[in-house]
């Protein structure tokens, strides 16, 4: 409550937008939330600065649709706590994938130039600068660049190496990452520009952070983001491909994976979330699982040593 | 009125939150446009905030039942995918963009519905209500993956309308056969009819029309006469007219003021409501039938309670 005695929601009504009690609310339910993001954790730790600057960040995009979203669907405190809560951890889940663009552009760039089969469409014509299967000049792409996501899925063998962690390993290997410049360049049958291709590598390979990092049990989620090294059960030598797969997971991902054979209700009890959200949390952890792990005969075993690494959790 | 006092509250945040008021949609402005609640009536074509406990959610109405709706979720965002329909800021009273979800479009109870907050036009009902079936198709593996954020998004909306939609037949508890039989009124200790009397907080002679069933009787009171005289009626089952009725969203202001004065859930008390307007009507005989939403306006006037009062 405020001084006034009346709530954020109840400020909110009055004024038709936020205005102080809200901020308080908004920079709480901030501060709360960035403890779940450890990618966007700043180096000295989360300080009332840090958090200041997500919760503003998060305002400037998204306060208009906050604003008009608690207005038209809450009905008070608790349902615009819990609306703004939301919010906010899909803005951070959202940011938390942005992180690695700068890195992602910069490989890219870098093999853009190195392969011959690549060059840019010279001054003079449309979308000069703009890079492109080499040949003749080719018109700047001007379709959906959602289907040439699905032209990067497609190429096959790909295995998808994630930005996180301690180590930033490189998204996969350069061959992997130029045959799938070629599908995409073929699909597009047009230019595009580094910032695109960049757009379409983030989505092909996201970074391992779920929205259901943030529900997940406070016990659990310390032990998944705890390094791998400091852990006392893992003394010996791991596998280095199992390790590797396991570094790219989310905290969430690494506690459902060792139940993901059990029903759904056992799901949604682990990441403390819905059904339809333990639903897409499964799918997507079985679909990436499928990708990390190697097609050959050492499958089994580093499955196992991955379940394992995730198993031992308290 | 809010103090001006802004301690906390950087002014670069104030300032854009002044410009991305939404004035058109408080309480007091929607009150002016969609008038009292006891007026309010839902039609195709009307966007309504759906809520229980703290989920909150808007719905698009396609269709209106007497006690169901005909509707499809909106997001306040702009998602375009596969199954979902973006509608642009200006043209939406919301005043910014929002997604209309026809494929998780379903039935609800009209009882879920809070308040009117918009309208959209109908050639954007039209669109939705012609929006291609997807016979509980799972997405397509290809447009789940190229977007994680579309798929999240429709995985938490699902979430939020599976917790709205279980509010659906839980209103009337229906009373246990068991409870039935008959009072042994020469082995009944003359202290238990007193008893019953005051718990139940009504006169001996109420109570013995309940006993032979000329008086209606509450799950509650049913109870209590279980408990005290090892016996009680059945308790009649509500008139579905009246139930209907005290689903409709105009009456909800009156359950939830109801729900809060006894500390039960607003299920609970709308179905002592229904008793309570049943009991009343039983007791008014000899004149013209009056429909139920006068039987229930009735009722409140005589309880001095108002359904427009702002919650």
């Amino acid at each position: 409550m405020g001084e006034a005695g009346i709530d954020a929601y109840e400020e909110l009504q009055e004024l038709g937008h936020l205005d102080r009690l809200g901020f308080d609310l908004l920079l709480e339910l901030v501060g709360q939330e960035v403890q779940r993001f450890p990618l966007l954790r700043p180096g000295a730790g989360w300080s009332a600065d840090s958090v200041l600057d997500w919760a503003l960040s998060f305002f400037a995009e998204r306060g208009a649709a906050v604003t008009a979203a608690v207005l038209a669907q809450a009905a008070d405190l608790a349902s615009m706590s819990r609306y703004l809560r939301i919010s906010i951890r899909n803005f951070l889940v959202s940011e938390a994938r942005k992180t690695p663009s700068g890195s992602v552009r910069r490989k890219i760039e870098e093999l853009l130039a190195a392969t011959p089969k690549f060059g840019q469409v010279p001054a003079g014509h449309a979308g000069a600068g703009r890079w492109q299967l080499s040949g003749p000049a080719r018109a700047p792409f001007g379709g959906d660049p959602r289907s040439l996501v699905a032209a990067a899925y497609s190429v096959p063998g790909v295995a998808v190496v994630r930005w996180t962690g301690v180590r930033r390993a490189p998204l996969a290997s350069d061959e992997a990452l130029i045959r799938i410049l070629d599908a995409v360049f073929s699909a597009a049958s047009g230019s595009l520009e580094v910032a695109d291709l960049t757009w379409i590598f983030l989505q092909r390979f996201p970074a391992a952070v779920a929205p259901a990092d943030a529900t997940l049990d406070p016990a659990a989620f310390d032990w998944a983001v705890a390094p791998l090294d400091e852990r006392p059960d893992v003394l010996v030598e791991v596998g280095a491909q199992a390790r590797e797969v396991y570094d790219q997971l989310s905290p969430s991902q690494r506690a459902l994976l060792p139940h993901l054979e059990k029903p759904v209700a056992d799901h949604m009890q682990i990441l403390g979330v819905g059904r339809s959200q333990a639903y897409e949390a499964a799918r997507k952890l079985k679909t990436v699982i499928g990708d990390l792990m190697p097609e050959d005969d050492l499958r089994g075993a580093v499955v196992l040593e991955v379940v394992r690494l995730c198993v031992v959790h308290p | 009125m809010v103090s001006d006092k802004r301690d906390g509250a950087p002014q670069e945040f104030v300032a854009l939150a002044r410009q991305v008021a939404a004035p058109q949609l408080t309480e007091a402005a929607l009150r002016l446009r969609f008038g009292p609640r006891s007026s309010w009536a839902p039609v195709p074509g009307q966007v309504w905030r759906v809520t229980r406990g703290d989920v909150g959610l808007l719905v698009l109405l396609l269709g209106v039942g007497a006690g169901s709706v005909d509707a499809a979720p909106i997001s306040v965002d702009s998602v375009d995918a596969a199954d979902t329909l973006p509608i642009e800021g200006g043209s939406t009273d919301l005043g910014v963009p929002v997604t209309v979800w026809p494929g998780l479009r379903r039935e609800f109870s009209i009882g879920v519905l809070d308040r009117p907050v918009a309208e959209l036009t109908a050639a954007v009902v039209v669109r939705v209500v012609g929006w291609p079936a997807r016979s509980g198709e799972p997405v397509p593996e290809v447009a789940r993956r190229s977007d994680p954020a579309v798929s999240e998004a429709r995985a938490i909306l699902e979430d939020d309308l599976a917790a709205v939609d279980d509010m659906v037949g839980e209103d009337v508890e229906p009373l246990d056969p068991e409870m039935t039989g008959g009072i042994d009124f020469e082995n009944l200790p003359p202290e238990a009819l007193d008893e019953a009397v005051e718990r139940l907080g009504v006169p001996l002679p109420v109570l013995l029309d309940m006993i032979d069933g000329k008086r209606i009787s509450t799950p509650a009171q049913a109870m209590i006469m279980r408990e005290v005289l090892g016996w009680s009626p059945a308790a009649a089952a509500l008139p579905p007219g009246l139930v209907t009725e005290l689903h409709q969203p105009r009456w909800r202001g009156l359950a939830r003021q109801r729900g809060r004065r006894d500390r039960i859930t607003e299920e609970a008390a709308r179905t002592a409501l229904a008793y309570d307007v049943t009991a009343m009507a039983a007791r008014q005989t000899g004149e013209q039938e009056p429909s139920w939403p006068d039987r229930v306006r009735r009722w409140t006037e005589s309880q001095r309670l108002d359904p427009d009062v702002v919650e």
